[in-house]
């Protein structure tokens, strides 16, 4: 609607321009065609002469009362428009950084804590490891302590064969050697008794 | 359970026993199966079923008449014979002795020694092992010198030990086991 009266308002003052300047251009030429003295250097033709620059004035101030107002309006109204956008901007822009540096703050009050809690979290692995270390020591060296002992009984177990075998060996050498026919028949005797003791018992 | 050669066994040692010629019966098998062992030939002749029975018969009848063996061995083995137990002959001795042992209440020594033994080490050996198993004792004798002294006596399934290699044996493990 506005567009529209103003469309209108535009169309009337350029009526009123037109009648001017159409009543201007037809009286310069009714002053020209009279014979005679220079009608612009008489009283008369400076009167039109101011006549006319006060028409033109009037109709130039017109147009500007006219269309000049709205259009700086709209231009001060669309600069205050944009002025108004650019502080709410500016205000949104500072809202987003107050809250990025409340979240940087935050973000690095979650490092320390991350941090802080690695930091136990490494303290108690060490800690952990410490012990499985040292229980694992321990069973190596019970695992190495009775292997030792294990291998000290079985070479005490082998000398003792190695020494018993050697020993038998040599008793039966020396039996062989010193035994002698009469101890042999003893020996045989005693076999026999041994047998007839069995039955009897 | 009785094997078939038990049966065989068992039957002519009754027939032994009771016609009191177990000895007599007991040399002549042993003798039959010494010809046996010597001549391949007549074991694959006596087992063959391409052999007539009546065949067998002549050839057996033949070696009885040679070596004098009595009719109950003769029959005995003309019933071997006809019921095809000729393989069964070595079982049927072996079950035969141990029979007639049984029957006539003798017990089979086995005896090692490390040396010869004399009549009487004998004698009191064998006079011990028949106070010892009831029974009389008949042993052979070998000799063993790793035994070192002493003797070690098999009787049925049990052994007497009185070596002195089996004493050391135990001293050894004695001394191991310390």
């Amino acid at each position: 609607m506005k567009a529209v009266a103003g469309s209108w308002s535009f169309g009337r003052g350029a009526g009123w321009s037109a009648a001017v300047g159409l009543l201007t251009a037809a009286s310069v030429p009714a002053l020209a065609q009279e014979n005679g003295p220079d009608v612009t250097t008489m009283p008369v033709g400076m009167v039109f002469h101011w006549l006319n620059f006060l028409l033109v004035f009037g109709v130039l101030a017109y147009l500007i009362a006219k269309f000049g107002g709205p259009y700086f309006r709209g231009r001060a109204h669309g600069i205050a428009k944009a002025i108004d956008e650019a502080q709410h901007a500016c205000a949104a822009a500072e809202q987003e950084f107050r809250e990025a540096e409340q979240k940087l703050a935050s973000v690095d009050a979650e490092i320390q804590q991350e941090w802080r809690a690695a930091e136990r979290e490494s303290a108690s692995d060490r800690e952990r490891l410490r012990g499985l270390t040292g229980s694992e020591i321990d069973k190596i060296g019970q695992a190495a302590r009775a292997e030792i002992a294990a291998a000290e009984r079985a070479g005490a177990q082998e000398l003792r064969a190695i020494a018993a075998r050697l020993a038998t060996e040599r008793a039966a050498a020396l039996i062989r050697q010193r035994l002698s026919a009469a101890e042999e028949a003893a020996l045989f005797d005693a076999f026999v008794e041994e047998l007839a003791e069995t039955t009897t018992g | 359970m009785r094997t078939v050669a038990q049966h065989y066994a068992d039957a002519l040692a009754e027939v032994a026993v009771a016609q009191k010629n177990a000895p007599a019966v007991r040399r002549e098998l042993r003798d039959f199966l010494g010809l046996l062992g010597e001549s391949a030939q007549l074991g694959v002749l006596l087992d063959s079923p391409a052999v007539s029975r009546a065949s067998k018969h002549a050839v057996v009848q033949a070696l009885v008449e040679r070596t004098g063996v009595s009719r109950t061995v003769r029959n005995f083995l003309f019933v071997v014979i006809d019921q095809r137990r000729v393989r069964l002959l070595p079982k049927i001795h072996e079950a035969f002795e141990a029979q007639l042992d049984h029957l006539e209440g003798v017990a089979r020594a086995h005896v090692r020694s490390a040396r010869t033994l004399d009549d009487g080490e004998k004698k009191e050996l064998r006079a011990a092992l028949e106070r010892l198993s009831g029974r009389r004792v008949e042993a052979d004798y070998d000799i063993d010198p790793g035994l070192i002294a002493g003797a070690v006596v098999r009787v049925g399934s049990t052994i007497y030990d009185g070596s002195v290699r089996t004493q050391l044996e135990r001293l050894r493990v004695q001394l191991e086991s310390q």
